[in-house]
């Protein structure tokens, strides 16, 4: 027979009524009991006894009026929910008694709570929140990809794309998209924006709508495109900042590079931004057909979104076939290339989860170490009050009523600890932002909200539960009579044993995350140290570009070459500059371009034709420099000759794009010299370079130069070739500045001469090469930041647990060591034997968190660079660091124990 | 042992409290009194069981309570069988009379 449901909340209600108006219900008892009473009283006097005995006689027919009141009260009250509001103001009492104990447990958990949540705050954003598009779970990144050209996730060509549109059933949209940076004016005012041609329909897929005005109209190949391709939507932010969010900006002109006119039709939505960064979008269109060269291509980002009810795997099996197709029906373009489709989110965030997830374990190790150490604070607390607890059991209260009494003290400290994490939390994920390196993607995304909050909440409940279970299992074989026996502040050993697992389980994680701070400190050293292959001190690099404007018809080329052949010499004039170069790359800011490129003798290729076998056609990165580059940057030349002031091109031929092409010359790297020449001498043999072609008719390689790690500092070098400005000026240059003074204090100096020169210069950053190269590591400098510091908190927070246990084994056992000294002990002897106590569960915890630091070494594997994850250096040096922090904290209050006087201690107690 | 005697006590002082209150709503004192008259003195209700068995019922939604006043117009707590209550009886009541037959077939039987 149970209750049915409306009679539970029923009960329910009635509880939580009686317990917000127990006084009332109190009082109503009072007087119902007064009642009976007196009618009993009545009954007795009609019965023949006198008024006093009546009465009497009533009481005791009722039998220990108190006694039953308590009943009375236990059933009515809600039980446990007064119990608890009980306990927890019990706890609080307890905690006001002990400032100390509750300040060093408070800020253990807020730390190791707030490190969490704040860790959380960013894993949220960037792993776990889904994408800010519509059914974003169905868009998928595509790749072109070929083994045989050693590409991987590469860039996908028009041919591809409208083949895909066109084929695919499990494709519901495909589109293309592909970034550039436009310098845009409009009015007076001229700013530098990140720009991204797309297909029309990419706004429609994503589920955008401009927030004025309107997107492209939707474009599937079939129908000529309705729109006009001289027309821009523009983002939010560039809205407010440039145009002052005014709403006729519809129809407005900007204009772009100087040279062309486009007009606005709407304004993206506030925060979209896709690709990263975008702030202008222009439409790209292809229709039904496209010429063979858009085959060979390979230029574009796409992007699609995988029909609804289709999966993942068929999209991709269809698109495997559909590839197969291509590669019979069009061999020269795309025989042994395939496409690689993964989930966009994955995409975007793939190669940051590991290092993030990472992070975020190893956050929750401190907050564990934290734990540990309260419980163990809590323990040592719980045994102090054995008496209390022997007294409270011998006088009948329930061992689980006990329970609820250390939870309730758990759950407040947690919750005390909630409340400080969350403060600092909020502050460390400020922090953690401002120094977390810029190519994390969607950072911008952040957010201290209702998921973070839950997650602190969670943290603090879990918490709570941990620091509570720890004293009320350990009380659960409190005995009686023994604990009664003696009234010393002392724990049985039960408390001890608890008190050393718990500290061994500290030192246990600690272990696990100074080995990994270790291993990521010397993997960044390395790093740090490795050989780029250039110089990095006494080099000055300076980011700029000119606007295209600047080089208008007939000759924009030629202007080109001779605009900044006048730059570099004036600059080259500046007092501690010895030589000036220009490069369209710096190394590690960035990817480089890169294009096709064949031997002219390869079976098909013919003035300036591909070869028919795919195969022939080999991708390098493309650097484009002048003479001097290598010598500016200290990169040697190990065969061959560096370019000339000789290697450049006739007026003619940059002037006239109809004049017939000549050969050029290039320059290229070992790996190139390594992959496609192997066991050969490369120097004389001639290339063509897909890109090239409108510059030179052939290259001829004069010059191979030492590979520089020029991608980023992990990576070798690809094959890269370089070509001389002279003779390709179809892009801007920035500059590297080789000083004879420190280079930053030329940092000013540059920068004015720049804009003296010419003030349409925009001027993105000078700084100093060394400066580049350390930017370039700030995601490795990042996870080791972070790493450290919460390697360095838990063994703060672990020294004080040893600390702890130590002073409270000299505290119990000085009466002991009292008699040992009286009995001829030397201090040496005393302090051993308490050292060597409160060391052991340290040493235990070392080689137990060995194990795990085994693991978790092995699986960050992937983030350690020129260093095995079983490092023998980084092992020993933090079992060194722990022991002998230990030992440090250990020291003090066995020195105490040293110190201890037999008399004294004799007479105590 | 000792805990089945108590829920088996409990019980049966439950059962009785509903079969009272079933023929009219009354407070505590005439509770205890109906009771003992009922069982000829059979059974005597102790009142430190009586009152916290009616919190009980009350927080279950089996009998709700009132103040009214007596004849004598004293106010006192007025106990009533809910609809919930009702359907409780007759259940409880069922399963007690099963409880008495198999008993007697047991004690019977041997």
């Amino acid at each position: 027979m149970r209750p049915d449901v409306n009679d539970r909340l029923r009960g329910w209600r009635r509880r939580l009524r009686a317990l917000l108006q127990s006084r009332r219900a109190e009082h109503a008892w009072s007087a119902e009991l007064a009642f009976h009473l007196d009618m009993e009283t009545e009954q007795n006097i009609r019965a023949g006894m006198d008024p006093a005995a009546a009465r009497r006689s009533a009481v005791l027919a009722f039998g220990g009026v108190d006694r039953f009141s308590e009943d009375v009260r236990d059933v009515r009250n809600i039980g446990w929910l007064e119990d608890f509001v009980q306990d927890l103001r019990h706890a609080t009492r307890g905690f006001r008694r002990s400032p100390g104990f509750t300040a060093a447990a408070v800020a253990a958990l807020s730390l190791g709570i707030g490190a969490n949540t704040a860790v959380f705050s960013v894993v949220y954003a960037v792993v776990i929140a889904p994408l800010p598009y519509a059914e974003s779970e169905r868009l998928v990144r595509l790749w072109e990809e070929s083994a045989a050209q050693h590409v991987e996730r590469g860039s996908v060509s028009p041919g591809t794309f409208i083949d895909l549109r066109a084929r695919s059933r499990t494709l519901e949209r495909v589109a293309l998209y592909g970034d550039r940076d436009f310098l845009v004016s409009s009015g007076d005012e001229t700013w530098e924006s990140r720009a991204a041609a797309v297909s029309p329909s990419l706004f429609e897929m994503l589920g955008v709508r401009p927030v004025v005005g309107r997107a492209f109209p939707p474009d599937d190949g079939e129908a000529p495109y309705a729109g006009t391709f001289k027309e821009v939507v523009i983002g939010h932010g560039l809205w407010q900042r440039h145009f002052g969010g005014a709403p006729d900006v519809v129809g407005r002109t900007i204009r772009v590079d100087g040279r062309w006119s486009y007009t606005v039709v709407g304004v993206a939505p506030p925060g979209f931004a896709f690709p990263a960064g975008t702030e202008i979008w222009t439409p790209l269109v292809y229709s039904r057909t496209v010429a063979p060269v858009e085959r060979q291509f390979r230029y574009y980002s796409a992007l699609a979104k995988v029909r609804r009810g289709s999966t993942l795997e068929q999209a991709t099996r269809e698109t495997a076939a559909i590839t197969t197709q291509l590669a019979s029906e069009f061999p020269a373009s795309n025989a042994g290339w395939t496409v690689r489709m993964v989930p966009l989110r994955e995409s975007i965030v793939g190669d940051t989860r590991p290092a993030l997830l990472m992070v975020f374990g190893l956050a929750g190790c401190v907050l564990l170490v934290a734990c540990g150490n309260v419980a163990t604070l809590a323990v040592a607390r719980a045994s102090a009050r054995q008496h209390e607890t022997a007294v409270r059991l011998a006088l009948g209260a329930g061992r689980r009523r006990l329970l609820r009494q250390w939870m309730a003290e758990g759950l407040l400290l947690a919750a005390l600890g909630g409340v400080g994490g969350a403060i600092v939390g909020y502050w460390s994920s400020r922090l953690l932002l401002g120094i977390a390196p810029v190519d994390i993607p969607r950072l911008d995304e952040v957010a201290f909200g209702g998921p973070v909050f839950i997650f602190t909440l969670l943290a603090m409940c879990v918490t709570g539960v941990a620091v509570g279970l720890a004293p009320a299992l350990r009380s659960r074989d409190t005995k009686l009579l023994d604990a009664m026996r003696t009234r010393t502040a002392s724990g049985g050993s039960s408390g001890a044993r608890t008190r050393h697992w718990l500290v061994g389980a500290q030192m246990a994680l600690t272990f696990v995350l100074t080995v990994s701070a270790a291993l990521l400190l010397r993997s960044f050293e390395r790093l740090r140290a490795t050989d780029l292959g250039f110089r990095r001190h006494d080099v000055l690099s300076a980011e700029i570009r000119i606007p295209t404007g600047r080089f208008s018809n007939p000759r924009p080329w030629f202007q080109r070459v001779e605009y900044y052949d006048r730059l570099m010499a004036e600059l080259d004039r500046l007092p501690g500059i010895r030589s000036v170069a220009g490069t369209t790359n710096i190394p590690l800011t960035g990817e480089f371009g890169s294009g096709s490129m064949w031997r002219t003798d390869a079976p098909g290729a013919h003035d300036q034709r591909p070869p028919t076998s795919a195969a022939d056609q080999w991708k390098a990165a493309i650097q484009i420099v002048t003479p001097q580059y290598f010598e500016t940057m200290g990169i040697p030349i190990m065969r061959g000759r560096d370019f000339a002031a000789a290697d450049g091109f006739t007026e003619k031929v940059l002037t006239d794009p109809d004049a017939p092409r000549l050969p050029g010359v290039a320059i290229i790297n070992e790996a190139m010299a390594k992959r496609f020449w192997p066991g050969d001498d490369p120097l004389g043999r001639t290339v063509v370079l897909f890109d090239d072609r409108s510059f030179a008719a052939s290259r001829t390689i004069v010059g191979v130069v030492r590979d520089v790690r020029a991608e980023a500092v992990s990576a070798i070098a690809s094959p890269t070739v370089f070509l001389p400005f002279a003779q390709h000026p179809g892009r801007g240059l920035s500059l590297v500045l080789r000083s004879d003074v420190p280079p930053e204090r030329l940092v000013g100096v540059v920068t004015d001469r720049l804009r003296a020169f010419d003030t349409a210069i925009s001027v993105s950053s000078v700084r100093p090469l060394d400066a580049v190269v350390g930017g370039s590591l700030s995601r490795p400098r990042f996870t080791m930041l972070l790493v450290g510091s919460f390697a360095a908190l838990a063994l703060a927070i672990a020294a004080v647990g040893v600390f702890g246990i130590v002073g409270f084994l000299v505290a119990r056992r000085t009466q002991e060591i009292g008699i040992r000294m009286a009995l001829g002990a030397r201090p040496g002897n005393v302090l051993w034997l308490v050292l060597s106590e409160g060391l052991r569960p340290v040493l235990f915890g070392v080689a137990a968190g060995c194990v795990g630091a085994v693991a978790v070494a092995r699986a960050m594997q992937t983030l350690l660079y020129g260093l095995a994850p079983l490092d023998g250096v980084s092992f020993a040096t933090s079992a060194a660091l722990l022991i002998v922090a230990s030992i440090v904290a250990a020291v003090v209050p066995a020195r105490r124990a040293a110190g201890v006087d037999p008399l004294q201690s004799l007479r105590s107690d | 042992m000792a805990r089945t005697q108590t829920d088996l006590l409990r019980g049966t002082l439950d059962l009785l409290i509903l079969r009272t209150l079933a023929a009219a709503p009354m407070h505590g004192w005439a509770l205890s009194q109906r009771i003992q008259q009922q069982s000829e003195n059979l059974l005597r209700v102790g009142q430190g069981s009586l009152y916290p068995a009616l919190q009980r019922l009350e927080q279950q939604g089996w009998i709700e309570s009132e103040w009214q006043s007596t004849e004598q117009n004293r106010p006192a707590r007025y106990y009533t069988l809910t609809a919930s209550g009702r359907r409780a009886l007759t259940a409880e009541t069922r399963s007690w009379r099963d409880y008495v037959r198999a008993v007697d077939l047991i004690l019977e039987g041997t």
